[in-house]
């Protein structure tokens, strides 16, 4: 029998190209992004990275373009979270209820999910057209066609419906997931007290459903922060700066102007932002979780 | 010294100089591979069809790639700022020639033109070789040059009982309003959406047609002026007023396909977008038939100028194959080649040679539609600073102008808040950057 010391060695030995993928992957880019944040660190400025410590994230807080891009990545999480989880739930409880054919059902959901960002973009570019596109054409018989993607006051809803299109599928399948753990037993019982399908959702399904809901929040969270292909792709994050999120932002200053230092500092200020959603996030539902 | 001496010192000498005939004879690259990065243009698929040729003739080993300008500007920089000397020669044209300058990234050509007596350097468009120069370096070679001018449908015109070509803003405008009553057609096509690149390059036709200017003699921005707000107000109504629905946020890539499908009546755009309009495999036979070139339209009192551009070959610094490179530009942008394309294509009429807009066989293919005379009288009007492309940070600065005047076209704010704002904005720009204090 070996001695614990001699096994802790080798849990550590085993672990250590682990460690050492992780480093480099993930610990050396996130030392160098907090690293260039505190430089004015231009490529084509033949002078290289001159120090500037905080001055960067002071110009981002003075930036007018980032106040928007607040705004805008605000608006767009909103968007995505307020059309797909009441939209999921919907949808599960009725999958729930179907007995045959909810496989069927259930794989032909899931193709949006599968499509790259980038294709589904390309196509719904085309779909929105004003002259040649899909949607006007069905539309103009009511008259109701539009400029969806060129005028600023439906960008973003355009977006964010492409994004609803993508990734519902998504977060059903997650629910769908919690769901199945979900007794039947709990439901018989409710239905014999009496419950009907809204009360069975409200105080059997929602409170267990808890862990996944957190977590499919949590994910549609940041994944709409990290959007980028859909902006890019469809709008470029125009017109104008109506779709321009944080990400685009700082991928903006990042690739077209070179500006390493200063997309550097968004990068971080992003990081944060995240971290201290993900962290009131996981509080509020295990908070919540915890008032039974 | 003695004269047997003298005769040995001299036949030593002209020994050495038989050593340079070994040079020039048969290839002295041989083996040599190249790494080139360019856009896309209809140009490049015709003539990357005789590189082997040149491979043949050289012995040098091409490695050709094409990305869209736009993002070929981010690879670029990102090879050039980590000087990775993957590519021996790269794309460069007069928005990016001083920032390329000043950060070190290019290698000057006038050594390699000074030592070629082969090189007719004269012989390119002078209007496209000056856009390469910064202070005396010589930094690109033009290989695809460009100018403005007023595309529009003859037909349309009879139509709308049009019978003179409009020279003048206002009379584009007038033959708008004619054109408006023709059902399926919108009047007028412009760049609308925002970028340095995009509506920039033609709103700054406005810019100076109506007495605007970018800065003023002390480098500060003057765009708030009553011109400037002017052009940009005019530029808006025009594209609200008489362009395609949903104009708002089209460019060259959603309009130009637009008139191909006899979509647009009129279209201020490139001049090289007469290839797609002679294209039979994308165009439509009314359009085959009655696309007409007219010269850049001007504003009142001669003021006025046209773009020039030109799709330019440079070599970069940290190419470890400079002379190579160097043999390479000069054919790709050489008049054999050029000419070779024209004629063999038809539709590539965007060549950079005084010698070719002269030869007759080039008339024969690209005369008639009034093109050829619309694209030398463009050149006349065109200036180096079109753009504020002299300052190296013109990027951020053109893509910031062409916010304000798309703001202006899909009505978030007014002509003057946005380009006040804009001007300020520009203002602390160009302090915080060190181009003005």
């Amino acid at each position: 029998m070996r001695s614990k010391i001699a096994q802790k060695r080798t849990l550590w030995l085993m672990l250590l190209p682990c460690f050492l993928v992780l480093v480099v992957i993930i610990i050396v880019p996130l030392v160098n992004l907090f690293r260039y944040s505190l430089y004015n660190y231009k490529l084509a400025n033949p002078n290289g990275m001159i120090y500037r410590g905080l001055k960067n994230y002071q110009k981002v807080f003075r930036d007018k373009e980032f106040i928007n891009s607040l705004s805008v990545t605000g608006r767009y999480v909103l968007g995505v979270l307020i059309t797909q989880v009441p939209v999921a739930l919907l949808l599960i409880e009725t999958l729930s209820n179907i007995k045959r054919g909810s496989g069927l059902i259930k794989s032909l959901i899931m193709p949006p999910m599968v499509v790259p960002g980038v294709v589904a973009a390309v196509i719904w570019r085309l779909l929105y057209n004003p002259s040649t596109g899909l949607i006007n054409f069905f539309l103009s018989p009511l008259g109701l066609q539009h400029a969806w993607l060129a005028d600023p006051k439906t960008t973003l809803a355009s977006l964010v419906m492409v994004d609803f299109w993508q990734n519902t599928p998504f977060l059903i399948l997650v629910l769908l997931a919690g769901r199945s753990t979900i007794s039947d037993d709990l439901y018989e019982a409710g239905r014999i007290d009496g419950a009907n399908g809204f009360q069975l959702f409200r105080h059997i399904t929602l409170p267990l459903l808890q862990g996944s809901l957190m977590i499919g929040i949590l994910f549609r969270i940041i994944d709409s922060l990290k959007g980028f292909a859909h902006i890019s792709v469809m709008t470029s994050g125009g017109p104008g700066n109506v779709t321009t999120t944080i990400n685009y932002y700082a991928y903006k200053m990042a690739f077209n102007y070179t500006d390493i230092g200063y997309s550097s500092a968004l990068g971080v200020i992003m990081l944060l932002i995240t971290v201290m959603i993900a962290v009131i996030l996981v509080k509020g539902f295990s908070m919540g979780g915890s008032k039974k | 010294m003695k004269l047997s001496r003298i005769i040995a010192l001299a036949l030593i000498a002209c020994m050495l100089f038989t050593l340079t005939a070994f040079a020039d004879d048969g290839k002295p690259y041989a083996g040599t591979t190249i790494h080139v990065v360019l856009n896309t243009h209809n140009y490049y698929n015709t003539a990357d069809t005789f590189i082997p040729e040149f491979e043949e003739a050289t012995g040098i080993t091409v490695v050709m790639e094409h990305v869209e300008r736009v993002s070929l500007a981010t690879k670029q920089e990102m090879e050039l700022g980590s000087h990775t000397g993957a590519y021996d020669v790269m794309l460069i044209d007069g928005s990016k020639v001083v920032r390329y300058d000043q950060a070190g990234w290019v290698e000057p050509l006038n050594d390699y033109i000074a030592n070629d007596p082969d090189f007719d350097y004269s012989d390119y468009i002078d209007a496209y070789a000056d856009l390469l120069k910064v202070e005396d370096r010589i930094n690109g070679i033009p290989c695809v040059g460009e100018t403005t001018v007023l595309f529009y449908r003859k037909d349309l015109f009879e139509q709308a009982g049009i019978t003179e070509v409009p020279k003048t803003w206002a009379e584009v405008e007038a033959a708008a309003e004619k054109l408006s009553a023709i059902e399926g057609v919108a009047p007028l096509g412009l760049r609308a959406r925002a970028g340095e690149g995009l509506n920039v390059y033609v709103w700054a036709s406005f810019l100076w047609a109506f007495g605007g200017r970018y800065i003023d003699e002390n480098g500060n921005p003057v765009l708030d002026s009553p011109e400037a707000i002017a052009a940009t107000q005019k530029f808006a109504d025009l594209i609200n007023k008489y362009g395609p629905v949903g104009g708002g946020d089209m460019t060259h890539s959603d309009l130009v396909p637009y008139f191909q499908q006899g979509k647009l009546a009129m279209y201020y755009d490139a001049s090289v977008w007469n290839s797609n309009f002679k294209d039979t495999a994308q165009s439509i036979p009314e359009v085959l038939e009655n696309w007409a070139a007219a010269p850049a339209p001007m504003g009142e009192d001669g003021k006025g100028a046209a773009a020039v551009a030109a799709h330019s070959l440079m070599i970069s610094k940290d190419s470890k194959n400079k002379d190579a490179a160097w043999e390479f530009i000069k054919w790709y942008s050489g008049k054999e080649l050029q000419t070779k394309v024209a004629l063999q294509t038809e539709t590539f009429g965007a060549i950079v040679h005084k010698s070719i807009m002269a030869d007759e066989a080039f008339e024969k293919v690209f005369g008639g539609h009034g093109w050829i005379e619309a694209v030398e009288e463009s050149l006349t009007h065109s200036r180096p600073d079109y753009r504020y492309t002299e300052n190296p940070d013109w990027a951020w600065i053109g893509d910031r102008i062409g916010k304000a005047v798309q703001d202006t076209i899909i009505g978030v704010g007014t002509a003057e808040e946005n380009m006040k704002t804009m001007n300020e904005d520009l203002r602390e720009f160009l302090e915080e950057n060190g181009y003005i204090k």
